[in-house]
């Protein structure tokens, strides 16, 4: 019985576990709601943040699953974990050429980073290469961006439009 | 300006959080704990605006949830609570009929559309026509 509930909550959630997430996101969200107290959410945050350190450190993943992984971190640093040894990855992430993931990039970078942080010297660069862009949604990624880290010190490098 | 924007559900978790200012880990943590309180704990036959720190918190509660929006002293009290109504219309639209795991398992998309309208702090579109139709643009690219 309890097979068969679980294969219908599978075909409900479609294959990729529902919501567009891998069956990996979704456990995670399951079991730090289902946690009974903080120590035993920060235990299974903890191991989750150990497992992203090693599938990040491994060259080969896929870039989409790179996303995910990043978003994953977006959520465990939502929740006030540090996860700050991936704030690199989202950095790398901005140059890339797909749309989605540098979007996917801005939006993390965004949310880990702020001004003041050593980290934004890496992005600016690419914000500024990014706000010349033809494509209008590469300028608007950048610009959510520009907004939350180009500080005072910053403002002389920003491109004349 | 606003400051944050928290989501956060009766049992106090926080189901998204973004900050237009720079604060430390520690700070979010508290500033967390200190709204959820507040809110939670607040009279249904107050006012929807209440002041904190230096600065005032406007919320609504949308079934389990309590959307709360920290902004400047001197800011417009009901242009704000209308901000948060338009974001849980467009929630509401984009996920046709949205519920809390919706917002869990979607946070990322959540993220997006505050940021189709409001920027750097501040409210940039208020027509959920557009905010809508830029972000099945927007999908589509997914």
């Amino acid at each position: 019985m309890e097979q068969l509930w679980t294969i219908g909550r599978e075909l409900a959630m479609g294959s990729q576990g529902g919501w567009g997430q891998s069956k990996e996101f979704l456990d995670l969200v399951k079991s730090i709601g289902e946690a009974r107290s903080k120590a035993e959410e920060d235990r299974i945050i903890a191991r989750e943040l150990e497992h992203l350190k090693r599938r990040l450190a491994d060259p080969d993943v896929p870039r989409r699953k790179m996303k995910e992984l990043l978003l994953r971190l977006v959520y465990v640093e939502m929740l006030g974990h540090d996860a700050s040894f991936c704030h690199i990855h989202a950095v790398k992430m901005t140059h890339d050429e797909s749309l989605p993931l540098k979007r996917t990039g801005y939006r993390a970078v965004a949310l880990f980073l702020d001004e003041r942080h050593d980290l934004v010297i890496l992005v600016v660069n690419t914000i500024q290469k990014d706000l010349r862009s033809d494509n209008y949604l590469v300028v608007y990624a950048a610009l959510t961006a520009a907004c939350r880290l180009i500080g005072e010190e910053a403002l002389p490098c920003r491109p004349r439009l | 300006m606003i400051r944050f924007i928290l989501l956060q559900n009766r049992q106090g978790k926080t189901r998204l959080a973004k900050y237009y200012v720079p604060l430390e880990d520690s700070e979010k943590h508290k500033v967390e704990y200190e709204v959820h309180r507040l809110v939670v704990n607040r009279d249904p036959k107050f006012t929807n605006f209440v002041e904190f720190r230096t600065h005032k918190v406007i919320y609504r509660r949308y079934a389990g949830l309590f959307f709360s929006i920290c902004v400047d002293i001197t800011d417009n009290e009901l242009a704000y609570l209308e901000c948060i109504h338009l974001f849980v219309e467009i929630l509401d639209h984009f996920f046709s009929n949205v519920c809390e795991l919706d917002l869990v398992f979607n946070f990322h998309k959540v993220y997006l559309i505050l940021d189709e309208f409001i920027l750097a702090g501040e409210l940039q579109e208020t027509s959920k026509k557009a905010i809508i139709e830029r972000m099945g643009e927007l999908e589509k690219l997914e």
